[in-house]
């Protein structure tokens, strides 16, 4: 089996799925549309008859900054409970979505539509829900845990350093470690997720267990493939913000070109969040 | 403090030969310092003897004599600055066990006099008190020291070196040692003494003092110190080489000590630096002779860890500029050397101020595009001249160094640099990428920080007794700097230089206070100015002025009863309407209130200028005193108003809210949209980085 191969096929079925992707940026699109309109209210009430609105919209500039961390200095607590709280909801959401997703993408002689779509997503939230509650178990374990046990053991070069060398070393080892081990986790749980799908299973915790002997079988492969997927999104999020870097942003005509650009890139990351899972099933499909 | 030239004239040919080494006759240091002190690497230990001779300039008969013993900061957690650590929220240092550091005088001994030793006994001047504090102690002299009289102390002291937690001690192999010796405080006449304990939040105060020192450590160390190399003698038996130092005219004295510094001399050469043009122009704008102006060569000398070596460059070239513009701008660099000094690695005593010697400080990898180390060797070089020359004290009145050189240090790196880039920095490599667009001065990111402050306390305050660190900082350093910048629009550019190079130069090596400081502003500004300090340095109040309504409309026909020719006449909505209707040029009532909405008040001969700008692209300039809290300015017009602004060109920098200063008729909508949109990604984004968890 060629990674390589599984790839391509995993865009070509992200592809024929599209409709999902549109559904997802429908959702995202509108609930962060709906976090966004007090902020915008929030700006306008002062700045929008002040000349310091101009200056707001030519570009960052340090006065403007500075007045509005004056004025909200006292709510910059209730911001972080603004974005925390949402959050949590939206990760509700997502573990609700992820039934719609994997469940289009597995029976792909099948058009996907509202209900079909909804009605998979419904068919494994509780499934989907009891594993996103081992997932967390883990990730404290392995990213937490065994990240904090490495960084304990390299500490031991550090604490003894001399010069900055063995902390430069070592912070970008861990930042590499913590990655590593992060994509790990979480392309386990891809298939996981994948496996309790295809097999209509409703034993968590045995098909988890199942899905780590399938993984350990063909380890490098497999992971190949997730960091592969993750390459491309590294790509389109460098096209991105190469492109942005250099456009005009200060009149309406250029506000407007680059809110498109920008919700291109959301759609450009969806389509790479539908291509693991799509080019996963295949993999999964090919073994099993 | 004045200085009574008979009683000095007396003391140089009767009791003090030492006085001959002074070069500059006009000016004579009141104490003279001659230290030996021996490093003992293995035990961390420093074991010294001092000569102090010390000269009584007052009138008063001074029966006591105080020293500050800053090292037993370090000895346990009943010192004053360990109790205000734990008391703090922001500033916490920690020593570990085995680390502490601590200084004893085994002996202290008028010369050829009275044992003193038995007299010692520890003193905490300070509120709140902290008695078991060991910083400060006094002795009892047997006989009072009359004016114009001198006397001379030897001392032996041991001091343990603390692993550095606050600015002096040691790390792996690396010493740096500063606030090392008992040093006698300031007597001020009719006062006493001024000798405070070493707080957390505080830095120094001393007497310009001759110092001659000898520094014995073993032979592998690289030595770096205040003043100048005069000899160098090895010991080959013990492994020993003494270096002995001089310096006149300063107040201080720290040393470094490591064995893997690299050591580079360097020349300022004055020619060579700083074009006859600039001299001219900067004789000009100070109505000075050029000879006055004219600076002299400075030997550089730079401590620098090998690690950093391809940073040597960069590290001269700052220091070039500062040397230059602070020399042009205030005065020549009077000393003949300059001792920059990298940090060692975690040696925690970076960016720190002695006199003719500092500490910088770096990283292994520095983006180009941002100003560091420049920033911190152009600020503590400047130090030189705030605190190193205009010696005020420190423990009361912090800004008239920090205040000041923070504004002088950004006016030196806009002059030279220009703007500097935000960075951020990942597994220690500095990223600039993507976020270098957005450039700043100095002065941007100072407003930003001095006006949240507001409200907790004044800028001038004693040090130790702000409300927090945070409030203790941002005060002396950013809010104290935004004032001089306000301060700096309000009298001229030319006027504010000329204001510094006064006062610097009328105070060099002498202790000015803030009272000094507003003198000198008011007599070269030949304004009273007294009220900007009332306001916004002795007063937590806040400043914010701004137009709080625009009302702009068409004049109608009245309505209603008139007295026309003997007759009453009614003038109905119909015929009103209909007069209007045949009016060419209809007129417009504009009328713009304007508020105070701080508590600062402006004063003197100062006024905020109102500028109304109208529809047709006319103006209306108005001046306000901005005494009371409001005031309302009216215009007739041909057209309606687009917008009125109050102090339109932002002179009071120290404005906590620049955003009502102006306001429009009509609203815009861009700016907040764009911004929302920019939000609106970031929320997008987040969301599908939280959803990764799903
Ligand atoms: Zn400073």
């Amino acid at each position: 089996m060629r990674i390589f191969k599984v790839f391509i096929n995993g865009i070509l079925t992200a592809n024929n799925n599209y409709k999902i992707i549109i559904y997802l940026w429908v959702i995202n699109f509108l609930y962060s549309f709906m976090l966004v309109v007090p902020i915008y209210f929030l700006i306008n009430m002062d700045i929008s008859k002040s000349l310091m609105g101009e200056r707001m919209a030519q570009g960052f500039d340090l006065f403007w900054l500075g007045d509005f961390i004056y004025k909200f200095r006292h709510i910059s607590l209730a911001l972080i409970g603004w974005v925390i709280f949402p959050a949590l909801i939206y990760l509700l959401l997502y573990i609700f979505l992820n039934g719609g997703i994997i469940g289009r993408l597995s029976v792909n002689f099948e058009k996907v539509n509202l209900k079909n779509f909804f009605s998979d997503c419904g068919q494994f939230f509780w499934r989907f829900f009891k594993l996103f509650l081992i997932s967390i178990i883990v990730y404290i374990i392995f990213v937490g845990l065994i990240y904090k046990i490495i960084g304990s053991i390299l500490e031991i070069f550090t604490k003894r350093a001399v010069t900055e060398w063995p902390l430069i070393i070592v912070s970008n080892l861990k930042i590499i470690i913590f990655l590593l081990l992060f994509t790990i986790i979480n392309m386990f749980f891809d298939y996981a997720k994948i496996r309790l799908v295809i097999s209509n299973s409703k034993k968590v915790l045995r098909e988890t267990l199942f899905t780590l002997n399938f993984l350990r079988r063909r380890f490098f492969k497999v992971w190949a493939l997730y960091l592969l997927i993750c390459l491309l999104f590294l790509i389109i999020t460098i096209i991105y913000l190469e492109t942005a870097h250099i456009m005009p942003k200060n009149t309406m005509f250029f506000i407007f070109l680059i809110f498109i650009f920008q919700q291109i890139y959301i759609f450009g990351r969806l389509w790479v969040r539908l291509i693991f899972f799509a080019s996963e099933i295949e993999f999964y499909r090919y073994f099993v | 403090m004045r200085i009574k030239i008979i009683h000095i004239l007396i003391s140089i040919f009767l009791m003090h030969p030492l006085i001959l080494y002074s070069q500059d006759k006009k000016l004579i240091d009141k104490v003279k310092y001659e230290i030996w002190v021996e490093l003992d690497h293995q035990n961390r230990m420093l074991y010294g003897r001092e000569i102090i001779s010390w000269l009584n300039d007052t009138e008063d008969e001074i029966s006591d004599f105080w020293f500050h013993l800053y090292w037993n900061a370090f000895k346990n957690e009943k010192s004053a600055v360990l109790e205000e650590s734990r008391e703090e929220q922001f500033y916490r240092i920690k020593v570990k066990d085995g680390e502490w550091g601590w200084i004893d005088v085994r002996n202290i001994r008028i010369v050829d006099g009275a044992d003193l030793t038995p007299t010692i006994q520890f003193v905490s001047p300070d509120e709140p008190k902290r008695i078991d504090d060991q910083t400060v102690i006094k002795v009892i002299l047997p006989k009072p020291l009359k004016p114009g009289e001198w006397i001379n102390f030897e001392i032996i002291f041991e001091a343990k070196i603390p692993r550095t937690v606050l600015r002096a001690g040691y790390y792996h192999n690396a010493y740096f040692i500063a606030q090392w010796f008992p040093k006698p405080g300031v007597y001020e006449e009719g006062k006493g003494w001024n000798c405070h304990q070493y707080h957390l939040t505080s830095e120094f105060y001393a007497d310009f003092a001759e110092f001659k020192v000898h520094i014995t450590v073993p032979q592998e160390f690289v030595v770096g110190a205040s003043g100048k190399l005069i000899s160098l003698k090895e010991n080959k038996e013990k492994g020993t080489v003494t270096y002995i130092y001089w310096q006149n005219h300063i107040h201080d004295f720290a040393w470094t000590a490591d064995p893997d510094y690299i050591k580079i001399e360097r020349l300022f050469i004055a020619d060579k630096e700083v074009s006859k043009e600039e001299y001219r122009e900067v004789a000009k704008i100070l109505n000075l002779p050029l000879e006055d102006i004219k600076l002299k060569d400075v030997k550089m000398i730079l401590l620098i860890n090998p690690e950093h070596k391809n940073q040597i460059e960069r590290h001269f070239k700052a220091l070039r500029i500062a040397i230059k513009y602070h020399g042009l701008w205030y005065g020549p660099y009077p000393y003949e050397t300059i001792t920059m000094v990298d940090p060692p690695f975690r040696s925690r005593c970076g960016g720190m101020e002695y006199p003719t010697l500092f500490t910088a400080g770096t990283r292994i990898f520095q983006s180009k595009k941002v100003l560091s180390p420049e920033g911190v060797i152009v600020h503590e070089f400047g130090h030189g001249y705030w605190y190193g020359m205009c010696a005020n004290n420190e423990f009361e009145e912090a800004w008239l160094d920090e205040g000041i050189n923070t504004y002088s240090t950004g006016k030196i790196l806009a002059k030279a640099y220009g703007p500097s880039s935000f960075f951020i920095r990942i597994g220690g490599i500095p990223y600039t990428r993507y976020i270098d667009s957005v450039k700043y001065y100095d002065f941007q990111l100072d407003r930003i920080l001095g006006i949240q402050i507001v409200k907790f306390d004044p800028i001038v305050k004693k040090s130790w007794k702000f409300y927090n660190s945070a409030s203790y900082g941002l005060n002396v350093y950013q809010r104290a700097s935004t004032c001089l910048h306000t301060l700096e629009r309000l009298l001229g550019e030319d006027i504010m230089l000329k204001v510094l190079r006064t006062f610097h130069m009328k105070y060099r090596f002498k202790h000015p206070n803030t009272q000094d400081f507003i003198s000198v502003v008011n007599e070269v500004s030949g304004r009273d100015m007294r009220w900007f300090f009332n306001e916004l340095f002795f007063k937590a109040n806040e400043f914010d002025y701004g137009v709080s309504s625009l009302i702009s409309k068409k004049i109608k026909t009245a309505r209603g009863v008139f007295d026309k020719n003997g007759k009453k006449e009614e003038i109905t909505s119909k015929m009103a309407k209909e007069i209007d209707k045949k009016i060419k040029e209809p007129r417009y009532l504009t009328i713009v209130k304007v508020k105070r909405f701080g508590e600062a008040k402006l004063g003197g001969d100062v006024k905020l200028k109102v500028k109304v700008v109208f529809e047709d692209g006319t103006e209306e300039i108005k001046y306000w005193d901005g005494k009371s809290r409001w005031n309302e300015f009216r215009f007739i017009k041909k057209t309606k108003a687009k917008y009125a602004v109050i102090d339109p060109e932002n002179i009071f920098l120290i404005d906590s809210n620049i955003t009502n200063n102006s306001l429009k008729l009509k609203p815009s909508r861009k700016g907040a949209l764009r911004w929302s949109n920019k939000v609106l990604f970031w929320i997008q984004n987040f969301l599908q980085y939280v959803s990764i968890f799903s």
